[in-house]
């Protein structure tokens, strides 16, 4: 299909529905209150150290905390009681989720985009990029490499925005990935679980993502800062309109697509300032849906071809800053997924796990088209930014396992309706996590058959092993059962799960 | 005129928690309700046992749209549950 200019404006034109913006504000205003948040952050500076591990003791009790709670974590300045914030990050992970960690992989379906952000090498402007759809046929053949050879169960979707990559070819998308079905070395490969990050649509398009399926709709507000956001988000672009985005995940919950997930793009704006406001929405989804982010994500601003504004901004967070910001949203939304992307550089990706992360990518490209063609380096015009960690999720996970993690490539809870309130309470009460390691052991034991080279599946059977001893220990009355779909695992049936 | 969902239609997710509570009652077991999207299953209403199984859930297709999910099916006996079924299926009607 080509369009033309004209098609292309009355479309822009059309995008936001100011009606599925109003209706959820208070006196004509949004929930992110900037000087609020300032305050915030002003009148809890120097906290005491008691009072900080009272709130790292109300995290451990998987509460939210309230906003003078995180403002406060944010403002510790001693490097021994940053130490304990750290070790709380990492037992509140695994109260809630286990020593589990989910991969997946991104699949950037369309980089046509009418938006004009600074910082992004998709940008309309950015006449160096190389503009490309997927076609459905394209899909399947990304979707056959993805989990046919490489193994992956989830994938994130990823479209620019605009007319020729709308709703109806995202949920199209979705179908072709769905329906791909191929021969692995014990059973078969297929995507379970396809999440979807992409601009932000009105009620009735996320009433048609939910029917063809999505896992978890992924928008981010990229900053909360209402200044900056205007400012890297150009007058005359969708995205220039910040509530339409920041209130697209009430959208969603309206919807009925009941797993949304949230983030920031930091480096933008003060990194202080966007976990309050990551914690400020995070609430408001309480509030409103009794349902929080599914997921939380943290992307640092990484080199993009093209892109002067990356190399020019005031506000990149170091590595260490990173670290506190992970294990701050970790204490703050004690319940959430939160995803570290190889974004990141494999040394920092090891660092930065054990503060709380649970979801991973591997075996990652971000180029279009990019598995089926399997090109072997990085192509800067081609990728909206440029990749920290190029591993396989072969080395990846036999790294995890070397560290004590179980690679999961579960998505039961989808599966059997625990999503939305009914996840939340799981999380809540700390009971998710035994459905996570169950899982886990299953899921892991399919991919080790079908897809591990010989040394990973040396390193994951050991930690099985380990893993199927507590579920004996600790659930014996379940661990019977285990055993017994293990062992049609082990056989060549896939796709059992608890 | 926007489309309807199961989440959206707030009368019919209330009947369903209702429903869940007088199985509970009677009959001594958790259901959830979820809508059925191809191989998603997307939580409507009802509640798990405060006591979880963690053992893996049955799930009773009602209609093609909308599934059951318990631990406790083969507690129940074949009359109890067309009773269970029907009453949902009554239920679903008058809220369409």
């Amino acid at each position: 299909m080509r369009l033309e200019l004209a098609d292309i404006e009355t479309w822009v034109k059309e995008r936001i529905k100011e009606d599925e913006i109003t209706r959820y504000m208070e006196g004509g205003r949004d929930f992110i209150d900037d000087e609020e948040i300032i305050e915030k952050l002003d009148s809890n500076r120097n906290p005491d150290p008691e009072r900080i591990r009272d709130i790292i003791a109300k995290s451990l009790s998987i509460e939210t905390l309230q906003p003078d709670e995180t403002a406060a974590l944010l403002n510790v300045d001693d490097p021994q009681l940053w130490e304990e914030i750290f070790e709380a990050a990492g037992k509140v992970k695994k109260l809630v989720y286990d020593n589990r960690i989910v991969t997946f992989a991104p699949l950037y379906c369309s980089n046509y985009c009418v938006n004009n952000c600074l910082y992004c090498g998709f940008r309309k402007e950015n006449v160096k990029g190389r503009r490309r759809k997927l076609s459905l046929e394209e899909i399947k053949r990304e979707t056959e490499v993805l989990a046919g050879k490489i193994g992956h169960k989830r994938l994130i979707v990823v479209y620019g925005e605009h007319p020729i990559s709308d709703v109806s070819y995202i949920a199209e998308s979705i179908r072709t990935i769905y329906n791909v079905k191929v021969e692995t070395r014990k059973g078969y490969g297929q995507i379970r679980r396809v999440n979807v990050n992409a601009p932000p649509f009105s009620i009735d398009e996320l009433k048609l993502l939910k029917e063809v399926g999505i896992g978890t709709y992924q928008v981010f507000q990229e900053t909360y800062h209402h200044e900056t956001y205007a400012y890297v988000h150009p007058p005359n672009t969708i995205k220039h309109n910040y509530q339409w985005r920041l209130y697209c995940m009430h959208r969603a919950l309206e919807a009925g697509v009941d797993d949304v997930g949230i983030g920031v793009l930091f480096g933008l704006y003060d990194w202080k300032f966007e976990v309050m406001g990551l914690l400020y929405h995070s609430r408001e989804l309480e509030k409103r849906f009794g349902v929080g982010p599914h997921t939380i994500s943290f992307p640092r601003l990484q080199p993009a071809a093209n892109t002067p504004f990356i190399q020019k901004a005031k506000y990149k967070v170091s590595d260490e800053d990173f670290k506190k910001l992970i294990a701050v949203i970790r204490l703050s939304v004690p319940y959430t997924g939160m995803i570290l992307t190889a974004r990141e550089p494999q040394e920092l990706r090891r660092e930065v796990i054990p503060l709380g992360i649970t979801q991973t990518d591997a075996s990652t490209r971000i180029g279009i088209g990019a598995y089926s063609e399997e090109y072997t380096r990085q192509e800067a015009e081609r990728q909206q930014f440029l990749l920290g960690d190029t591993r396989s999720l072969d080395e990846v996970i036999r790294e995890l396992c070397k560290m004590g993690y179980i690679t999961s490539f579960c998505t039961a809870g989808y599966r059997c309706g625990r999503t939305g309130k009914q996840i939340m309470k799981l999380l809540r009460t700390g009971k998710e996590r035994w459905f996570c390691k169950l899982n886990a052991i299953l899921t892991f034991r399919e991919w080790l058959d079908d897809f591990a080279s010989e040394e990973t599946k040396k390193e994951g059977e050991r930690l099985i092993e380990k893993e199927m001893d507590e579920v004996k220990r600790e659930l014996p009355r379940v661990y019977p059962v285990l055993l017994k779909y293990y062992t049609r695992i082990e056989n060549g049936e896939r796709d059992l799960y608890f | 005129m926007e489309k309807e969902t199961y989440t959206s239609n707030q009368g019919l997710v209330k009947e369903l928690d209702r429903i869940a509570r007088a199985i509970k009652e009677k009959y001594g077991i958790s259901v959830w309700f979820a809508e059925i999207l191809g191989r998603r299953r997307s939580y409507i209403a009802g509640e798990t046992e405060e006591e979880i199984s963690f053992l893996p859930p049955t799930e009773v297709k009602v209609t093609p749209t909308l599934a059951l999910l318990t631990h406790g099916w083969e507690k129940l006996k074949e009359g109890e549950r067309s009773v269970i079924l029907s009453s949902i299926r009554e239920i679903l009607k008058l809220h369409r």
